[in-house]
């Protein structure tokens, strides 16, 4: 199979996959729940961003398939469960880190959204 | 029970539409994203979730069939890109001499329409005849990389069918702007007079 490569920033999709995943393993409509649940549900993909996010993810190497089934009342033969792999844990945390900068960026700046509204 | 059988109709539709996904792609992830949309909440988001989830899965289609579009299949879709300014002009030509057939429009004049008619006339009628040499190219390489006796299976057809669809569509178009005076002049003086003079009767059709 060949590697493919996921830069960063990284697309929301991505990010918040990562994200559903940096704590426990989950299975598609597992990680599709903790996205809207980490974002409040401003994020929220179907299943083709799911899978064609986790497509490329594997192809890249950030996340695996789990042996394990740890939802047991949702279980099923079909169910696949995806995990992070190192690299995957060491780009989130690279682009927490980019996030964390920007943030501190902005507060030495002292910037806040109010400030690009016109007229405020 | 109208509820389970709208879901299960959805859920009839979603599978169906997995089927348009790349074979490589619906093999790995066709199960999963079927029980995935099991699992989704339906029936308590209403409609407008379920179109949403089906636009979604939509659009996931086109990206992932792009992605997986071999190089030959590119240069085809490459071909009907140039054969298209063509098939509009055939189609646009061939409504004008049913109504000028029909008396309801005068066939119109060209360069009216176009002042530099010459250089639309290379641009359009050489189009097909790349998208034919291209395809017929690719063709050929990837019979010769089969090998023999693998370029003559249905399988090879199959897999090279968008390719092969450009070359026929692409002869048929070369053929019919090149030859669409010369070769019916030709038939007819073959038929009239035989093989014996083909020499001075190809001349004779070539200037038709």
């Amino acid at each position: 199979m060949r590697m493919a490569k996921i830069n960063s920033p990284l697309t929301p999709a991505i990010f918040h996959i990562l994200l559903a995943l940096s704590t426990h393993e989950r299975h598609g409509y597992g990680i599709m729940k903790q996205v809207e649940k980490d974002s409040a549900g401003s994020v929220s993909m179907g299943p083709g961003t799911l899978y064609g996010s986790l497509n490329r993810m594997l192809q890249a190497g950030l996340v695996k398939e789990s042996d394990k089934r740890v939802d047991p009342e949702m279980d099923d033969a079909r169910r696949i469960y995806y995990k992070l792999t190192g690299l995957g844990q060491k780009l989130l945390a690279a682009e927490l880190e980019r996030y964390k900068h920007l943030l501190s960026l902005s507060e030495k700046s002292k910037l806040s959204a109010q400030r690009f509204v016109y007229g405020r | 029970m109208v509820a389970k059988r709208k879901a299960a109709l959805l859920r009839r539709g979603y599978a169906a539409l997995l089927w348009l996904y790349p074979d490589e792609y619906r093999q790995r992830f066709g199960d999963s994203m079927l029980q995935t949309f099991d699992d989704l909440p339906l029936g308590r988001k209403g409609f407008g979730f379920a179109l949403a989830v089906f636009g979604d899965t939509l659009l996931s289609i086109v990206k992932e069939n792009l992605v997986s579009t071999q190089i030959t299949n590119k240069l085809a879709l490459l071909g009907l890109v140039l054969m298209l300014p063509f098939a509009l002009v055939f189609g646009v030509a061939l409504i004008w001499q049913v109504l000028n057939w029909i008396g309801a429009a005068s066939t119109p004049d060209p360069v009216a329409l176009f002042p530099n008619m010459q250089l639309a006339y290379w641009l359009i009628f050489l189009a097909p005849a790349l998208a034919l040499a291209l395809n017929a190219g690719a063709l050929t390489l990837g019979a010769l990389r089969a090998g023999p006796r693998a370029a003559l299976t249905l399988h090879f057809a199959r897999s090279n069918a968008l390719t092969l669809a450009v070359v026929v569509l692409g002869a048929g178009a070369t053929v019919f702007i090149f030859g669409h005076d010369a070769i019916p002049c030709f038939l007819k003086g073959l038929l009239n007079g035989g093989w014996g003079n083909i020499g001075p009767l190809f001349q004779l059709c070539m200037k038709a």
